[in-house]
């Protein structure tokens, strides 16, 4: 199988003054050729944490332990700093929860994407390169918008991204990314603070531009209802943990992992009438908790001895179905 | 409040009811050297009217820009309406300056965000017990309400005198609920009570809430966004669209067979835990809601609508019966469902 | 107390100003019982010779009239310390309940408060003190009094700012929705919820009164002598520069690293807070 992104046993740790939590705890999973894959998780499942390793933008309070992440054969993770940014934006890109954040508020959005377009130029080598005219720079900024379908993409390039909607900052954001040709886009919860029609609207995008280039996506999220309708392959998190990966056909017809299953009946789909909401017990660990053994032990209707013993590893138990449950370890 | 408006529905069952109610904010420009233009309003509420039955739940449906949250704010007086009526128990609710004594005495509120409703300086003991301080002089019967209030919503009681950041995002938001219940009030407002949540918690607190609603006969009042948590609380359901009803009625009715082109797209972009019956993809609604300061003539929608005509750039459609009790604001009503 | 000694900045801080602080409290409180702890009576002159370089019989020197210049500089520090600790004090209590309530309030009420704040706020320091001193005579009392009187305004426009930010809080929704009057509203939240910030912001302004009070001290608009404070024996030595340094530049240090002291300290404070 054609993988663009193969993460192996990472784990990643963060420290503050009085202790470390450990929000990556041997994950590994793959990102097929032009597939979509969501990976999704509740908070404090490390699912951002994941994002930011591959990208390599980890904040400095936190540490890698251990684990690789191959990008088409090469260890990103063994590679010094700049060489890493040779990957960053242009092979790997990523866009954000909260785009106004990620767009400087004092430029306006054509002078962000002149600028990320006059990165990319000045990167080729080679001495028949000319540079690029600011103009020109300015008309690949339209057509990029337009590729976006946004309204009125001249007025927009004009514009600053306060003055713009949620659901366009978030295009604007992704007209940048399309300013390389990335193989990899990891969007981290990008429509979580949108609209419902919003959100639509900018997954529908997403989606079209990745049949149209052959990228891949890594969606990250918290909504598994929004994976069942976007995602290729679903791998769900539970505490740093993958617990259980497959496509998402399979996840929602036939789910393993017990906290899969109980998750699918913590989701509202009718009338209080016909459906009963089966909330889960417990609470999710804390960050900085060190549980022995399977960290879903406490709260789960099947735990058996071993659970709370041992730490149960991804299994391959159907084709393409793995999971992480002692109950299927034979 | 006086006496001679007493308003009683046919049924005589109404416990919240809202007629015509209209909320405009004035955008205040700078001085304006050349010549006086006209006032400029943000038109949040446009004339919308509801009522909330005992121990019931009426969902007020949303995007951004709908104006469902000002709607709430202004039903409980925080930002009194312009024009148009609130009736409680048959009462009616003047504008009278800051929050009337009948709202505070029967209309809780549960906020959205569950760390800005909690004062992080106060402890959760001192946070529930706040509603009670004006009816309930006596601190050990206060005592007594807070720590059954806890109870009630699962709260161990060695949480008494802690801050709420010490505490989960769930668990604060239970804290918000047992303040909103303590004071034992008729109606609760519940805005965007889960949004901030995940999956699992979010499910124990609307089944903590249905629980409550059996134990104490309270009515609901939901603003959300999230159709699938008011699919699954309410009895009844209004979709809001730039300021105005554009369907309401009974919620297995009107989510089963919506009849408004935007009630339409809503529930098709809405992400069902399906894969099978993929819906999202399929939004073809392009554009975003529309501005308040200036909304399109006629029908709200129809810039962006896939049944809009002449006449609806025209007219604005009234709210018209559709099928029995469900009423809808489209001309073109009988061709979409 | 782990927070305390974790935290670099708010253990030197401490450590510095605590120093001082209870220096001058045991100093103040002995004096007001008549009992002399410092080695030499601050008073007397002639314990030593005049002049005399810093030494282990006379910590700090000699000054021109033999006085123990350690002595009196322990003198001198519950004056220094207590004046800039009540301006700060009364500037803290009236600026806070100032300001708070204009910025809950808004609309006139905020407008007008703030406008009387900033003529407050322009009044100079110098030009008043002298004038007082002018009308009333000089003394410590009264310098204190002039900058009691202009110093709350840097407290009312901080808390504000402050109160601008907290009542659209939803917790202050709240409150109103469950019928809370003003007042309740006002003390019960607003201001609580400014309180740690404003302290901090007090800790290290004890420090910059200090330095305000000395330098107005010092143009000897203050001390009635013989009594000591810091700033008037920072004039009172500044003859001596070149003949007996140590006598200026002494006390000119203690000033300053009374400042240091509470500033860091207010840095800790600072440090603190945002764990919380």
């Amino acid at each position: 199988m054609d993988e663009v992104l193969r993460v192996e046993g990472l784990s990643v740790e963060y420290f503050s003054a009085h202790r470390t939590a450990r929000a990556v705890d041997g994950v590994s999973l793959g990102i097929p050729k032009g597939k979509m894959v969501v990976v999704v998780g509740e908070s404090g499942c490390g699912k951002s944490t994941l994002g930011l390793s591959i990208i390599g933008l980890l904040p400095r309070s936190s540490k890698v332990l251990g684990g690789s992440v191959f990008y088409q054969g090469t260890d990103l993770l063994s590679l010094k700093e700049k060489e890493r940014r040779m990957f960053r934006g242009t092979e790997i890109a990523m866009i954000f929860q909260e785009p106004l954040t990620s767009l400087d508020p004092v430029y306006r959005v054509q002078d962000q994407l002149i600028e990320a377009i006059q990165v990319r130029e000045s990167r080729k080598k080679g001495a028949n390169t000319r540079r690029m005219s600011n103009e020109e720079a300015r008309q690949e900024a339209v057509e990029l918008l337009k590729r976006t379908r946004i309204p009125d993409p001249d007025h927009v390039c004009m514009r600053y991204p306060f003055e713009l909607s949620g659901g366009m900052r978030q295009r604007v954001m992704i007209a940048m990314v399309l300013a390389e040709r990335p193989s990899l886009l990891i969007a981290d919860e990008p429509t979580t603070a949108l609209d419902v029609t919003t959100q639509a609207q900018v997954l529908k995008l997403l989606k079209s531009l990745m049949m149209e280039s052959g990228a891949s996506v890594m969606l990250i999220t918290h909504d598994l209802a929004v994976a069942a309708e976007v995602a290729d392959e679903v791998v769900l998190l539970y505490a740093g943990n993958v617990v259980e990966v497959a496509s998402v056909f399979d996840l929602f017809a036939h789910p393993l992992h017990p906290y899969t299953s109980a998750l699918l009946t913590c989701i509202p789909v009718g009338p209080k009438s016909r459906t009963r909401l089966k909330p889960i017990p417990g609470r999710l660990p804390s960050l900085g908790e060190r549980t022995v053994g399977c960290k879903f032990a406490n709260r789960c209707s099947h735990a058996m001895d071993i659970c709370s013993r041992q730490t149960p590893q991804l299994m391959e138990v159907a084709p393409n179905h793995k999971v992480a449950c002692f109950l299927y370890d034979k | 409040m006086t006496s001679d408006s007493l308003n009683l529905d046919e049924e005589g069952k109404a416990l919240l009811s809202v007629e015509n109610l209209v909320k405009h904010f004035e955008i205040k420009e700078g001085l304006r050297i050349r010549g006086r233009k006209a006032r400029r309003f943000v038109r949040a509420v446009d004339g919308v009217s509801l009522a909330v039955e005992k121990k019931s739940t009426v969902a007020v449906v949303g995007e951004s820009g709908s104006g469902k949250s000002t709607l709430a704010r202004a039903i409980m007086m925080l930002d009194p309406p312009n024009s148009g009526r609130v009736y409680l128990n048959g009462r009616l609710i003047s504008t009278t300056r800051g929050v009337p004594r009948d709202v505070s005495d029967n209309i809780q509120m549960v906020f959205q965000d569950p760390d800005s409703s909690l004062d992080p300086m106060m402890s959760v003991a001192g946070c529930i017990a706040e509603p009670l301080h004006r009816t309930i002089p006596d601190e050990t019967v206060r005592s007594a309400r807070v720590r059954e209030a806890m109870e009630t919503v699962g709260l161990p009681e060695d949480y008494s005198s802690s801050r709420p950041n010490r505490l989960s995002g769930g668990e604060r938001q239970r804290v918000a609920v047992a303040r909103a219940i303590a004071p034992r009030p008729k109606l609760v407002i519940l805005d965007e009570p889960t949004s901030a949540l995940d999956a699992s918690i979010q499910a124990q607190i609307l089944t903590l809430l249905l629980d409550l609603q059996e134990k104490y006969s309270l009515s609901y009042l939901l603003i959300t966004h999230n159709i699938a948590v008011a699919y699954y609380l309410s009895d009844k359901i209004l979709v809001m669209y730039a300021g105005r009803v554009v369907e309401h009625g009974p919620t297995d009715k009107v989510i089963g067979r919506p009849r408004h082109p935007y009630t339409i797209t809503l529930m098709q972009a809405i992400p069902k835990p399906d894969p099978t019956s993929r819906t999202l993809l399929g939004v073809e609604v392009e554009g975003e809601v529309p501005s308040a300061i200036e909304p399109p003539p006629g029908c709200r929608f129809h810039p962006r609508c896939p049944y809009a005509q002449a006449v609806c750039s025209r007219e604005d459609p009234p709210l018209r019966e559709i099928a029995p009790d469900q009423f809808v604001a489209c001309h073109f009503a009988e061709q979409t469902g | 107390m782990s927070v305390v000694v974790g935290n670099k900045a708010l253990l030197i801080g401490s450590v510095i100003s605590g120093v001082f602080v209870t220096a001058a409290l045991v100093e103040g409180i002995s004096d007001l019982f008549g009992i002399t702890l410092t080695p030499y009576n601050p008073l007397t002159q002639f314990v030593g010779n005049p002049f005399e370089p810093p030494s282990w019989a006379h910590f700090f020197g000699t000054d021109e009239l033999g006085r123990d210049v350690f002595s009196r500089i322990l003198a001198a520090l519950p004056t220094d310390l207590s004046v800039s600790i009540a301006i700060v004090s009364v500037a803290f209590t009236f600026g806070i309940t100032l300001g708070a309530y204009a910025g809950y309030k808004g609309g006139l009420v905020d407008e007008v408060l703030m406008r009387i704040t900033d003529a407050f706020f322009a009044l100079p320091a110098i030009i008043l003190a002298i004038a007082i001193t002018i009308i009333l005579g000089p003394g410590i009392i009264n310098i204190m009094y002039v900058l009691m009187l202009i110093w709350w305004p840097g407290y009312a426009r901080l808390a504000r700012g402050m109160a601008l930010r907290v009542r659209h809080q939803n917790f202050i929704e709240a409150a109103r929705l469950f019928g809370s009057g003003q007042a309740r509203i006002l003390f019960g939240h607003v201001i609580p919820n400014l309180l740690f910030i404003m302290l901090v912001y007090a800790t290290v302004d004890i420090g910059g009164v200090m330095l305000v009070f000395a330098g107005l001290s010092y143009l000897g608009l203050a001390a009635v002598p013989p009594a000591p404070d810091l700033g008037s024996m920072v004039n009172g030595y500044q003859d001596y520069m070149l003949t007996a340094p140590w006598l200026p530049i002494i006390p000119g240090l203690i000033i300053a690293l009374v400042v240091v002291g509470f500033s860091v300290l207010g840095d800790g404070l600072q440090e603190v807070m945002e764990l919380t």
